[in-house]
Protein backbone atom coordinates (compact mmCIF):
# COMPACT_ATOMS: atom_id res chain seq x y z
CA UNK A 1 0.00 0.00 0.00
CA UNK A 2 2.80 2.38 0.98
CA UNK A 3 4.62 1.42 -2.19
CA UNK A 4 1.52 2.17 -4.18
CA UNK A 5 1.22 5.59 -2.61
CA UNK A 6 4.83 6.30 -3.39
CA UNK A 7 4.27 5.37 -7.01
CA UNK A 8 1.21 7.62 -7.24
CA UNK A 9 2.99 10.72 -8.66
CA UNK A 10 4.71 8.55 -11.25
CA UNK A 11 1.40 7.01 -12.29
CA UNK A 12 -0.25 10.41 -12.46
CA UNK A 13 2.56 11.66 -14.68
CA UNK A 14 2.23 8.58 -16.88
CA UNK A 15 -1.51 9.14 -17.21
CA UNK A 16 -0.92 12.77 -18.20
CA UNK A 17 1.63 11.74 -20.83
CA UNK A 18 -0.64 8.97 -22.11
CA UNK A 19 -3.60 11.32 -22.48
CA UNK A 20 -1.42 13.83 -24.32
CA UNK A 21 -0.33 11.06 -26.69
CA UNK A 22 -3.84 9.76 -27.21
CA UNK A 23 -5.49 13.16 -27.61
CA UNK A 24 -4.93 13.49 -31.39
CA UNK A 25 -6.07 9.92 -31.97
CA UNK A 26 -9.26 10.46 -29.99
CA UNK A 27 -9.96 13.71 -31.82
CA UNK A 28 -9.41 11.85 -35.09
CA UNK A 29 -11.93 9.13 -34.26
CA UNK A 30 -14.41 11.63 -32.86
CA UNK A 31 -14.17 13.94 -35.88
CA UNK A 32 -14.56 11.04 -38.29
CA UNK A 33 -18.02 10.37 -36.87
CA UNK A 34 -19.36 13.91 -37.14
CA UNK A 35 -21.26 15.73 -39.83
CA UNK A 36 -19.52 18.54 -41.69
CA UNK A 37 -21.52 21.14 -39.71
CA UNK A 38 -20.81 19.62 -36.32
CA UNK A 39 -17.03 19.81 -36.76
CA UNK A 40 -17.17 23.59 -36.40
CA UNK A 41 -19.79 23.67 -33.63
CA UNK A 42 -18.83 25.38 -30.38
CA UNK A 43 -18.26 24.06 -27.75
CA UNK A 44 -16.71 21.03 -29.50
CA UNK A 45 -18.30 17.71 -28.66
CA UNK A 46 -16.42 14.52 -27.85
CA UNK A 47 -19.25 12.21 -28.78
CA UNK A 48 -21.13 13.37 -31.89
CA UNK A 49 -24.87 14.06 -31.53
CA UNK A 50 -25.75 11.74 -34.37
CA UNK A 51 -23.02 9.29 -35.19
CA UNK A 52 -22.14 9.27 -38.87
CA UNK A 53 -20.86 5.81 -39.78
CA UNK A 54 -21.74 6.78 -43.34
CA UNK A 55 -18.49 8.79 -43.48
CA UNK A 56 -16.53 5.56 -43.58
CA UNK A 57 -18.76 4.00 -46.18
CA UNK A 58 -18.63 7.13 -48.33
CA UNK A 59 -14.84 7.32 -48.10
CA UNK A 60 -14.30 3.63 -48.85
CA UNK A 61 -16.92 3.02 -51.56
CA UNK A 62 -18.11 6.50 -52.50
CA UNK A 63 -16.64 9.26 -54.62
CA UNK A 64 -13.16 9.02 -53.09
CA UNK A 65 -12.73 5.27 -53.72
CA UNK A 66 -10.28 5.09 -50.85
CA UNK A 67 -9.89 1.33 -51.17
CA UNK A 68 -7.70 1.76 -54.25
CA UNK A 69 -5.02 3.98 -52.59
CA UNK A 70 -5.26 1.81 -49.49
CA UNK A 71 -4.35 -1.36 -51.37
CA UNK A 72 -1.70 0.54 -53.33
CA UNK A 73 -0.17 1.36 -49.97
CA UNK A 74 -0.46 -2.25 -48.84
CA UNK A 75 1.31 -3.40 -52.01
CA UNK A 76 4.08 -0.79 -51.89
CA UNK A 77 4.74 -1.34 -48.19
CA UNK A 78 4.74 -5.14 -48.42
CA UNK A 79 7.12 -5.24 -51.36
CA UNK A 80 9.38 -2.64 -49.72
CA UNK A 81 9.42 -4.69 -46.55
CA UNK A 82 10.16 -7.93 -48.44
CA UNK A 83 12.93 -6.40 -50.54
CA UNK A 84 14.49 -4.74 -47.50
CA UNK A 85 14.72 -8.07 -45.72
CA UNK A 86 16.04 -9.78 -48.87
CA UNK A 87 18.81 -7.20 -49.31
CA UNK A 88 19.55 -6.49 -45.68
CA UNK A 89 19.81 -10.06 -44.39
CA UNK A 90 22.74 -11.23 -46.57
CA UNK A 91 24.52 -7.91 -46.04
CA UNK A 92 24.06 -8.07 -42.29
CA UNK A 93 25.15 -11.73 -42.29
CA UNK A 94 28.34 -10.90 -44.16
CA UNK A 95 29.07 -7.97 -41.87
CA UNK A 96 28.58 -10.05 -38.75
CA UNK A 97 30.50 -13.18 -39.84
CA UNK A 98 33.38 -12.15 -42.06
CA UNK A 99 36.07 -9.62 -41.43
CA UNK A 100 37.31 -7.72 -44.45
CA UNK A 101 38.85 -4.38 -45.29
CA UNK A 102 36.55 -1.43 -44.78
CA UNK A 103 34.06 -3.35 -42.65
CA UNK A 104 33.97 -0.74 -39.91
CA UNK A 105 33.72 1.99 -42.51
CA UNK A 106 30.72 0.24 -44.10
CA UNK A 107 28.95 0.00 -40.76
CA UNK A 108 29.50 3.66 -39.90
CA UNK A 109 28.55 4.70 -43.41
CA UNK A 110 25.36 2.70 -43.19
CA UNK A 111 24.34 4.31 -39.94
CA UNK A 112 25.03 7.81 -41.09
CA UNK A 113 23.58 7.94 -44.54
CA UNK A 114 21.48 6.16 -47.06
CA UNK A 115 23.08 4.41 -50.02
CA UNK A 116 21.39 6.63 -52.54
CA UNK A 117 23.06 9.68 -51.12
CA UNK A 118 26.38 9.47 -52.91
CA UNK A 119 24.89 8.65 -56.30
CA UNK A 120 22.17 11.22 -56.53
CA UNK A 121 23.94 14.15 -54.95
CA UNK A 122 26.77 13.48 -57.36
CA UNK A 123 24.33 13.55 -60.29
CA UNK A 124 22.79 16.72 -59.02
CA UNK A 125 26.12 18.48 -58.71
CA UNK A 126 27.18 17.29 -62.15
CA UNK A 127 23.95 18.61 -63.66
CA UNK A 128 24.42 21.97 -61.93
CA UNK A 129 27.96 22.01 -63.25
CA UNK A 130 26.81 21.47 -66.81
CA UNK A 131 24.36 24.36 -66.50
CA UNK A 132 27.08 26.80 -65.55
CA UNK B 1 21.30 11.66 -41.13
CA UNK B 2 19.55 14.50 -42.83
CA UNK B 3 16.19 15.01 -44.37
CA UNK B 4 15.38 13.16 -47.62
CA UNK B 5 14.05 16.46 -48.96
CA UNK B 6 17.65 17.40 -49.66
CA UNK B 7 17.99 14.41 -51.98
CA UNK B 8 14.76 14.87 -53.88
CA UNK B 9 16.14 16.74 -56.90
CA UNK B 10 18.83 14.16 -57.51
CA UNK B 11 16.46 11.27 -56.86
CA UNK B 12 13.94 12.69 -59.30
CA UNK B 13 16.55 12.86 -62.05
CA UNK B 14 17.68 9.32 -61.34
CA UNK B 15 14.16 7.93 -61.34
CA UNK B 16 13.29 9.86 -64.48
CA UNK B 17 16.34 8.50 -66.28
CA UNK B 18 15.33 4.96 -65.39
CA UNK B 19 11.76 5.59 -66.61
CA UNK B 20 10.35 4.79 -63.20
CA UNK B 21 8.17 7.86 -62.71
CA UNK B 22 4.53 6.92 -62.14
CA UNK B 23 5.30 3.29 -61.35
CA UNK B 24 5.12 1.30 -58.15
CA UNK B 25 8.70 0.16 -58.72
CA UNK B 26 10.09 3.69 -58.56
CA UNK B 27 8.57 4.29 -55.14
CA UNK B 28 9.49 0.82 -53.88
CA UNK B 29 13.12 1.04 -54.96
CA UNK B 30 13.51 4.51 -53.45
CA UNK B 31 11.87 3.42 -50.20
CA UNK B 32 14.23 0.45 -50.06
CA UNK B 33 17.23 2.72 -50.52
CA UNK B 34 16.17 4.61 -47.43
CA UNK B 35 15.29 1.60 -45.28
CA UNK B 36 18.07 -0.86 -46.16
CA UNK B 37 20.95 0.93 -44.36
CA UNK B 38 19.05 1.06 -41.08
CA UNK B 39 17.86 -2.50 -41.61
CA UNK B 40 21.41 -3.79 -42.20
CA UNK B 41 22.61 -2.09 -39.08
CA UNK B 42 19.78 -3.41 -36.89
CA UNK B 43 20.11 -6.92 -38.27
CA UNK B 44 23.90 -6.86 -37.92
CA UNK B 45 23.51 -6.22 -34.20
CA UNK B 46 21.07 -9.10 -33.97
CA UNK B 47 23.10 -11.60 -35.98
CA UNK B 48 26.26 -10.82 -34.04
CA UNK B 49 24.64 -12.21 -30.90
CA UNK B 50 24.04 -15.61 -32.49
CA UNK B 51 27.10 -17.75 -31.72
CA UNK B 52 29.19 -18.87 -34.70
CA UNK B 53 29.55 -22.29 -32.99
CA UNK B 54 25.95 -23.11 -33.87
CA UNK B 55 26.71 -22.70 -37.54
CA UNK B 56 29.95 -24.64 -37.29
CA UNK B 57 28.06 -27.48 -35.64
CA UNK B 58 25.75 -27.45 -38.65
CA UNK B 59 28.74 -27.61 -41.03
CA UNK B 60 30.06 -30.63 -39.13
CA UNK B 61 26.73 -32.30 -39.70
CA UNK B 62 27.06 -31.70 -43.43
CA UNK B 63 25.31 -28.40 -44.06
CA UNK B 64 26.68 -26.07 -46.70
CA UNK B 65 26.94 -22.41 -45.75
CA UNK B 66 23.67 -21.60 -47.48
CA UNK B 67 21.69 -24.40 -45.86
CA UNK B 68 23.33 -23.49 -42.56
CA UNK B 69 21.95 -19.99 -42.93
CA UNK B 70 18.51 -21.16 -43.99
CA UNK B 71 18.16 -23.90 -41.37
CA UNK B 72 20.00 -22.46 -38.37
CA UNK B 73 20.51 -18.72 -38.60
CA UNK B 74 17.25 -17.65 -40.23
CA UNK B 75 14.95 -19.34 -37.67
CA UNK B 76 17.07 -18.04 -34.79
CA UNK B 77 17.04 -14.51 -36.11
CA UNK B 78 13.28 -14.50 -36.76
CA UNK B 79 12.61 -11.68 -34.25
CA UNK B 80 15.31 -9.57 -35.91
CA UNK B 81 13.92 -10.26 -39.37
CA UNK B 82 10.40 -9.48 -38.16
CA UNK B 83 11.56 -6.22 -36.63
CA UNK B 84 13.29 -5.14 -39.84
CA UNK B 85 10.23 -6.09 -41.88
CA UNK B 86 7.95 -4.06 -39.62
CA UNK B 87 10.32 -1.13 -39.56
CA UNK B 88 10.43 -0.92 -43.34
CA UNK B 89 6.69 -1.59 -43.69
CA UNK B 90 5.87 1.31 -41.39
CA UNK B 91 8.43 3.53 -43.10
CA UNK B 92 6.91 2.86 -46.52
CA UNK B 93 3.36 3.20 -45.20
CA UNK B 94 4.00 6.57 -43.56
CA UNK B 95 6.09 8.06 -46.30
CA UNK B 96 4.46 10.96 -48.12
CA UNK B 97 7.39 12.71 -49.78
CA UNK B 98 8.51 10.02 -52.21
CA UNK B 99 5.08 9.19 -53.69
CA UNK B 100 4.26 12.92 -53.74
CA UNK B 101 7.21 13.56 -56.02
CA UNK B 102 7.20 10.38 -58.12
CA UNK B 103 3.51 9.65 -58.61
CA UNK B 104 1.10 11.90 -60.43
CA UNK B 105 -1.21 9.22 -61.88
CA UNK B 106 -4.33 9.19 -59.63
CA UNK B 107 -4.80 5.40 -59.82
CA UNK B 108 -1.33 4.64 -58.48
CA UNK B 109 -1.36 6.88 -55.41
CA UNK B 110 -0.78 5.29 -52.00
CA UNK B 111 -3.01 6.14 -49.04
CA UNK B 112 -0.69 8.78 -47.57
CA UNK B 113 -0.94 10.78 -50.79
CA UNK B 114 -4.67 10.17 -51.24
CA UNK B 115 -5.30 11.67 -47.79
CA UNK B 116 -4.24 15.06 -49.12
CA UNK B 117 -7.22 14.96 -51.51
CA UNK B 118 -9.66 15.87 -48.80
CA UNK B 119 -8.15 19.32 -48.45
CA UNK B 120 -9.64 21.35 -51.28
CA UNK B 121 -8.56 24.85 -52.12
CA UNK B 122 -10.88 26.70 -49.76
CA UNK B 123 -12.40 23.98 -47.61
CA UNK B 124 -11.08 20.92 -45.81
CA UNK B 125 -13.47 17.98 -45.48
CA UNK B 126 -12.29 17.13 -42.00
CA UNK B 127 -14.89 14.46 -41.29
CA UNK B 128 -14.04 12.47 -44.41
CA UNK B 129 -10.32 13.06 -44.03
CA UNK B 130 -10.43 11.79 -40.45
CA UNK B 131 -12.47 8.75 -41.48
CA UNK B 132 -9.84 7.95 -44.11
CA UNK B 133 -7.10 8.57 -41.53
CA UNK B 134 -8.68 6.08 -39.14
CA UNK B 135 -8.83 3.53 -41.96
CA UNK B 136 -5.17 4.19 -42.78
CA UNK B 137 -4.03 4.01 -39.17
CA UNK B 138 -5.91 0.81 -38.28
CA UNK B 139 -3.74 -1.80 -40.06
CA UNK B 140 -0.51 -0.35 -38.64
CA UNK B 141 -1.97 -0.07 -35.14
CA UNK B 142 -3.32 -3.64 -35.28
CA UNK B 143 -0.08 -5.03 -36.69
CA UNK B 144 2.02 -3.19 -34.15
CA UNK B 145 -0.05 -4.40 -31.21
CA UNK B 146 0.60 -8.00 -32.28
CA UNK B 147 4.30 -7.71 -33.03
CA UNK B 148 5.35 -5.11 -30.46
CA UNK B 149 7.07 -7.84 -28.46
CA UNK B 150 9.34 -8.77 -31.39
CA UNK B 151 10.02 -5.14 -32.09
CA UNK B 152 11.25 -4.33 -28.58
CA UNK B 153 13.17 -7.61 -28.39
CA UNK B 154 14.85 -7.00 -31.74
CA UNK B 155 15.77 -3.41 -30.97
CA UNK B 156 17.17 -4.34 -27.56
CA UNK B 157 19.45 -7.08 -28.78
CA UNK B 158 20.59 -4.90 -31.66
CA UNK B 159 21.41 -2.09 -29.26
CA UNK B 160 24.07 -3.87 -27.24
CA UNK B 161 27.53 -3.50 -28.67
CA UNK B 162 30.55 -5.00 -27.09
Amino acid sequence: MVKRLRMLPVHLLLWVILSMMLFPAVVMVSTSLKTFEEIFSWPPTWIPDNVQWENYIRVWFGEYQFSRPFFNSVFISSVTSLLTVLFAFPAAYALSRFSFQGREYLLIYHVNDSDVLAGCVNRWIVSIGSEL
Amino acid sequence: MFSPVVLIVGLYQLVQNYDLLNTYSGVIVTNCAFTVPMAVWLMHGYLKNIPVDLEQAAYVDGCSRLSGIVRIILPLSAPGVAMVAIYSFIYAWNDLLIPLIFISEPLLRPASLALTDFAAQNVVYWHEMMAASVLTTLPIALMFSFVQKFFVQGLMSGAIKE
